[in-house]
């Protein structure tokens, strides 16, 4: 473990160096004004009392989550059975959809009595936005730890129970405090779906600031409890990341056929539900953008508009360039946040807690004043938008491909490693050869969730992009926002698909990996 | 060829500084070369009503580029306040040259911001002078239309006997209470000038205005923006049939859809209907880097020429009055003039004053 080249550790701070000044740089005039503004944000009950909720709501919510996603992420990561991949892509959809649908949906079923209105329609929502989100990354962590101690349990007649408490949470623990935090800072800074489903009584402190920035335009006391914010979020990191150590496995999981007991049965059973509720709104989304309320007839045609490449004044471009922005940004999100997530897990332990805290410091950075910083910037520095907007995708999404290569490679022998420098690679070599290999599923994992953080994102791009670089998101926003409803589903659906072709694609370099490893 | 770390690792490198040089060349191939430009800040619906609003912005913006020989660059924000607070964010170093979309409450804010410049177009004449007063008598901002808050509501659903000659009290009623969707102030523009009415009517009447919110948040919906309370309004499952929207939504339902179940209502006090104005403008921004054309453009807009548009397409009054009214304004809106109006009542320099002190109170009783 003492053998660390010069090399490696200087490769690791390009990452935190990167993360930390490009975070800094929009910052600055959030901790300007913040800092000296945060005795009065703390004094004022409004912020207060939505500081409160934020912290219960977003700590009920990624519990929720986890509990949820744990049963899921076992079957997934243990079993192999026909459609496990399909059941895998069904369960992730809600974090790739606009957050206004969702909160939409649910605001339907509160009014229809299922969910009750008010708080717990919110945790509803959060927990409904996320849980596969958890799953996955759970899944990703329990697919590189190996089934024999499970199998030795088996033997000595454990029950399942016994088998989920001794032996598979500690396994997935470095996991669960992923997944949880990230869900966490999610919940807590969540904007769209509290503004709808809470209302003016439980309010998150993001809905707070916007409010602070936008209506009351008091730039002070809105940074005061951006900086509040900020600091809540930072805490339970902390304590997240600086807790449990990892589980080691000296070999990859193999997958096996799922047993017919009942207990399995009810696994699989509770997986199919899950997957149902999953794909709810997103039928909903689709029937909506196929039917026109006005004419009352069904059409594909809502499709070949939102493709078109004529100039619609509406958006101020074409929508096909929309399409081709956001392809963009998404694919340069996961491309950038891989490499720089790579070079980190390479680093030495220090470097690798540090990367993690700092990397979700930007999720953690109430949205409406990130996007104000850097359009600052831009503006001071002449800076085109395509890279502000570049810039502002990598600082979200690098938290998700941190995460999910530190999961997975925390779960890997440092043997491997080693034995693999003392054959004479640098630390790097041994990450890229041995490492990075095994943990393939974490990595697809990460750049994932970066392409569908990427993709999904709507407040920094609306205010840093034109109309030749705005996104699917934003053209969304424009149709929704003159209430041609059909052209806005019809973009989410699109999101959706474009999101799953990329699992899809995932799938195939998994197994043409597999093969070439053979 | 070895798939060693470094390879592996310059190969990605190498993708993603090629993506981005291409992606900055295709970029640049929009870059319009125009010296002579023109760049508008606004709202990102304004002119999007219409029945064909390409042809609307087509007309609107293709005119004065042609008439001019210029290309103009649109800038469209969620709403006017966010393109105000860009204004804002760029101060030192303007972009901008016309803001289109500053409304009587925004008003004060903008002034107080230090972002735009007094400037009386030639044809201010054609611009009633009540309504310059009413938005801004130092002309940092132009009138271009205005149009009332009113409560719409769907005839099918809700009963017209019950919404004739009502009162704000009336709506403290649970059975009508329940079935109203309101706008949250401290987030919609359209919550603001809600919030202001009901301040003006229960100042009238020399009561304390948040007696009113302490009661009916219990029952009514509180949207965060018009869009979403206009959602819950239309979608029939979530039964509230009572949305707090403009005075033209009519005559547009009758004009798109020749339908008159939807309804708009004002308040009664005394025999008379109260109502709320809400007027936008259009302003010089301070510092604009091509100042001759925005001058130019801010005439052009408050012409006739642009006004005609205004009615069918922004739904609001043409400020300027030597526009035509179309026959469906005469038959299903509520004519502004022909109402008593609260502005009068709320003074704008209470307005300046006690906005946010407003907006805090309003926070505590219906927040807490």
């Amino acid at each position: 473990m003492s053998r660390r080249g010069p090399v490696v550790s200087k490769l690791g701070i390009i990452s935190l160096a990167l993360m930390l000044g490009l975070w800094g740089v929009s910052s600055f005039g959030l901790l300007l004004h913040g800092i000296p503004s945060l005795p009065e944000a703390i004094e004022d009950r409004a912020i207060r009392r939505a500081f409160k909720f934020s912290f219960a709501q977003a700590f009920a919510s990624a519990l929720l989550s986890i509990v949820l996603a744990i049963p899921m992420a076992y079957l997934d990561a243990t079993y192999d059975f026909n459609g496990r991949k399909v059941l895998k892509a069904v369960v992730t959809m809600p974090f790739t959809l606009p957050t206004i649908s969702v909160a939409l949906s649910f605001l339907l079923l509160s009014r229809k009595g299922i969910v009750p209105p008010g708080w717990p329609s919110i945790i509803a929502a959060h927990t409904y936005f996320n849980f596969g989100m958890c799953s996955q990354i759970l899944s990703a962590t329990l697919a590189s730890i190996s089934t024999d101690v499970e199998e030795a349990a088996d033997t000595l007649g454990a029950s399942y129970w016994l088998k989920l408490k001794a032996i598979v949470l500690p396994l997935v623990m470095k996991g669960i405090l992923y997944s949880f935090t990230l869900t966490f800072v999610l919940c807590f800074t969540s904007f769209a779906i509290p503004l709808l489903l809470g209302g003016p009584r439980y309010r998150t402190l993001e809905v707070e600031i916007y409010s602070l920035y936008k209506v009351f335009l008091d730039r002070k006391l809105a940074s005061g409890a951006a900086i509040l914010q900020l600091a809540a979020t930072g805490l339970i990191s902390i304590i997240a990341l600086r807790s449990w150590p990892a589980a080691r496995s000296k070999e990859a999981r193999l997958r096996r056929g799922i047993p017919k007991d009942p207990f399995h049965i009810a696994l699989l059973a509770y997986y199919c539900i899950m997957a149902c509720l999953a794909l709810y709104p997103v039928v909903y989304l689709a029937f909506r953008s196929l039917f026109n309320p006005i004419t009352d007839e069904f059409s594909l045609g809502v499709y070949i508009k939102v493709l078109s490449r004529i100039f619609d004044p509406s958006l101020g471009s074409s929508p096909l360039s929309s399409l081709i922005n956001s392809l963009f940004f998404a694919i340069m999100t996961s491309l950038t946040t891989l490499v720089a997530a790579s070079l980190l897990i390479s680093s030495t332990h220090r470097i690798k807690s540090l990367g993690m805290l700092i990397s979700l410091l930007p999720l953690g950075t109430s949205s409406i004043s990130l996007a104000l910083g850097l359009y600052s910037i831009g503006s001071k520095f002449q800076v085109p938008g395509w890279i502000l907007i570049t810039f502002s995708h990598f600082l979200i999404s690098a938290p998700f491909a941190f995460r999910s290569l530190e999961a997975g490679a925390s779960a890997i022998d440092p043997v491997f490693v080693e034995a693999a420098e003392t054959l004479g690679l640098d630390r790097l070599g041994a990450t890229f050869k041995v490492l990075l290999p095994l943990i393939l599923p974490s990595i697809l994992v990460g750049g994932f969730y970066a392409f569908a953080m990427s993709i999904s994102e709507t407040s920094a791009v609306a205010l840093l992009s034109t109309p030749e670089t705005q996104t699917l998101t934003v053209a969304a926003l424009k149709y929704s926002g003159v209430r041609r409803f059909q052209e806005a589903t019809a973009i989410s659906v699109i999101v959706c698909l474009l999101t799953w072709a990329l699992l899809g694609l995932q799938g195939l370099v998994e197994r043409w990996m597999k093969w070439a490893r053979r | 060829m070895k798939w060693t770390a470094r390879f592996i690792l310059t190969l990605t490198i190498v993708v993603i500084v090629i993506l981005l040089i291409s992606y900055g060349v295709y970029q640049s191939m929009f870059k319009k070369v125009a010296e002579n430009k023109i760049v508008i800040y606004t709202y990102e619906s304004l002119l999007k009503w219409g029945t064909d609003p390409n042809a609307t912005l087509q007309a609107v913006y293709g005119g004065f580029e042609e008439k001019y020989g210029c290309k103009v660059e649109i800038r469209e924000f969620d709403d006017a306040r966010t393109a105000l607070l860009a204004l804002m964010q760029e101060k030192d170093s303007p972009k901008a040259d016309v803001i289109i979309g500053i409304d009587n409450i925004l008003i004060h804010e903008a002034i107080n911001a230090d972002v735009l410049e007094p400037f009386i177009p030639p044809n201010v004449n054609d611009i009633p002078e009540w309504l310059i007063n009413s938005l801004d008598p130092t002309h940092y901002v132009i009138p271009y239309d205005y149009g009332l808050i009113a409560f719409v509501y769907d005839s099918k659903r809700f009963s017209q006997e019950k919404m004739a000659g009502l009162t704000f009290e009336d709506l403290l009623n649970p059975e009508i209470a329940s079935k109203l969707v309101l706008e949250d102030p401290t987030i919609s523009s359209t919550g603001i000038n809600f919030l202001l009415w009901q301040i003006a009517a229960y100042k009238m009447q020399g009561k304390d205005w948040t007696t009113w919110w302490a009661s009916i948040k219990e029952s009514a919906l509180i949207a965060g923006s018009w869009g979403d309370a206009y959602d819950i309004f239309l979608d029939e499952a979530q039964k509230r049939p009572i949305v707090v929207s403009y005075g033209t939504d009519p005559a547009y339902s009758y004009h798109f859809y020749q339908e008159t179940r939807y309804k708009a209502a004002l308040v009664e006090y005394g025999g008379k209907e109260w109502a709320w104005l809400q007027i936008e403008g259009i302003g010089l921004v301070k510092g604009a880097p091509h100042k001759g054309l925005a001058k130019k453009f801010i005439e052009y807009f408050l012409s006739p020429e642009v006004q005609k548009y205004i009615p069918l397409n922004n739904w609001m009054y043409p400020a300027n009055s030597k526009t035509d009214l179309p026959d469906v304004y005469k038959k299903y809106a509520i004519n502004p003039l022909k109402v008593n109006l609260m502005n009068e009542i709320l003074t704008q320099q209470e307005i300046k004053e006690n906005l946010k002190s407003w907006l805090n109170a309003w926070r505590e009783i219906v927040g807490g």
